[in-house]
């Protein structure tokens, strides 16, 4: 046993073995280490009557509230909602894309936007309530679903000679962004029933996933199977809403701060 | 009147513990033993319930601010504002979920925040006199560096890791909850700490000699 294991032993949250108790009594670090840890932090008690002030406040607005409803129930909320849009959509504005790409491709990219969906629906429901448990962190979630999404365009699509390059692509990411701007409305309405307690992070998941019900759009709708076309003006839908997601998120954070320091003042003074 | 699962009996008992927690202050893990039964309590709106969370939870959660903050009052208000946020999203708690994870998911958001505002007042602030002279750290005398100071030189991943594992008493699921994150990335940022520490430790100690020695 040496320092490093202790450091390892230490890492994994197990209690110490024998073996690391008796380097760490022949190690003048380790001791150390040890001893700074379980050092307690010094810190003047608070006064009863702080703590009594602090409960008497939130006993003051006491009233009964339900619990969130399980999470299985925002899942279906966000698939319905995401479904809903999307097959709205696609009747309005034609399915032309089905007839010109191959099966593989079909497959292979619904179901990739299909497997980004049901990560961002999983993770935003996990954001919704704090101290949920998270297999992939949400940051890099979000980052993670749209490379994932551009390498499987890159990988599906190849380049043409585009007559009206810049005109397709804004025809693209217009109709897009109007049904990811769609999306984001009731998406909106389902999260503020949560506790959202990084806005700038939850409104880049929930911009990306109402992005792409955009892109999903697009990618059933619009024919051209120009690789840039699709990567500039599809996905870029989807990026443009993540961005103006955490837009949102960053207003909302900065007047949510501005709300609690002076609901906090307002305590101070009462 | 009751939460299923406490009996009248068992829910007095627990009103003297947290009662005398209130008093006294003390830092146990025997106040968290029955925090679900209590959040419940709270949800329902049981006016004794906010008394025996906040007797409860506000030590660890003050020493948690206080390990992160420079100063006392920040801390107090930091408590304070994370109080009134788990009061605003109570409904969120989940009964039969583990209260610590979502407390200190809360206490960490709150945290950030206040080190936000802090930030942008400073930059404004101009420093007109000079501080007095702060007193001789304990760590001076018995050359074991306190958790804060050591703590103090980790990234804020780190010590957000550290300070949750030993000041809030916290498991690696528990924290990985807290901080948004995967109990494989937690054992790694607190390893990268321990390593860290490790190599600050000589460094802090030869500090605090020559301090003694002056």
């Amino acid at each position: 046993m040496n320092c490093h294991d202790v450091d390892r032993t230490l890492s994994q949250g197990l209690p110490l073995p024998l073996q690391a108790e008796e380097h760490a009594g022949t190690c003048n670090r380790c001791q150390q280490l040890l001893s700074a840890l379980n050092s307690p932090v010094p810190v003047d008690p608070l006064s009863p009557a702080a703590l009594r002030k602090i409960a008497e406040s939130l006993a003051d607005n006491l009233r009964p509230v339900r619990p969130l409803a399980p999470a299985r129930y925002f899942v279906g909320a966000f698939v319905g909602i995401f479904v809903s849009i999307v097959a709205l959509s696609v009747y309005r504005l034609g399915a032309f894309a089905i007839a010109v790409m191959t099966p593989l491709q079909t497959t292979a990219i619904l179901s990739t936007l299909a497997i980004g969906t049901g990560l961002l629906v999983y993770s935003l429901v996990n954001q919704m309530v704090p101290g949920s448990r998270h297999r992939i962190p949400p940051a890099l979630l979000a980052v993670g679903i749209t490379i994932l999404v551009a390498m499987v365009m890159a990988v599906l699509f190849q380049v043409q000679q585009e007559g009206n390059f810049w005109g397709n692509a804004l025809f693209c990411i217009q109709a897009g962004t109007l049904v990811g701007a769609l999306a984001a409305l009731p998406f909106w309405l389902v999260l503020r029933r949560g506790a959202i307690l990084s806005p700038r992070m939850t409104g880049a998941a929930a911009g990306l996933l109402a992005g792409l019900a955009g892109t999903s759009v697009l990618e059933i709708h619009c024919p051209n199977l120009d690789a840039w076309h699709i990567l500039l003006s599809h996905l870029g839908v989807a990026i443009l809403c993540a961005l103006a997601g955490i837009a949102t998120g960053l207003t909302v954070e900065i007047r949510g701060r501005r709300s609690i320091h002076r609901s906090s003042s307002e305590y101070g003074a009462h | 009147m009751f939460p299923q699962g406490v009996t009248p009996r068992a829910a007095a008992a627990n009103d003297q513990q947290m009662e005398s927690c209130l008093q006294e202050n003390i830092v146990s893990q025997q106040p968290f033993a029955d925090l679900d039964r209590w959040m419940e309590r709270y949800q329902q709106a049981d006016p004794e319930a906010p008394a025996a969370l906040v007797g409860a939870l506000s030590p660890a959660l003050l020493r948690f601010f206080r390990s992160q903050v420079a100063s006392r009052e920040q801390a107090d208000d930091l408590l304070q504002e994370t109080w009134l946020r788990i009061h605003r999203v109570r409904h969120t708690y989940r009964p039969g979920e583990p209260v610590l994870p979502w407390i200190y998911a809360i206490a960490r958001r709150v945290r950030v925040d206040g080190y936000r505002r802090t930030r942008r007042i400073t930059l404004h602030e101009t420093t007109m006199e000079l501080l007095p002279e702060r007193p001789v750290p304990a760590e001076a005398r018995n050359r074991v560096p306190a958790f804060e100071t050591l703590v103090a030189a980790l990234p804020d991943a780190q010590r957000e890791v550290v300070t949750m594992l030993k000041v809030g008493g916290l498991t690696l699921e528990e924290v990985a909850r807290a901080t948004s994150s995967t109990v494989g990335a937690v054992k790694q940022k607190a390893h990268r700490a321990y390593e860290r520490l490790r190599k600050l430790l000589p460094i802090q100690a030869d500090g605090t000699a020559k301090e003694a020695a002056q």
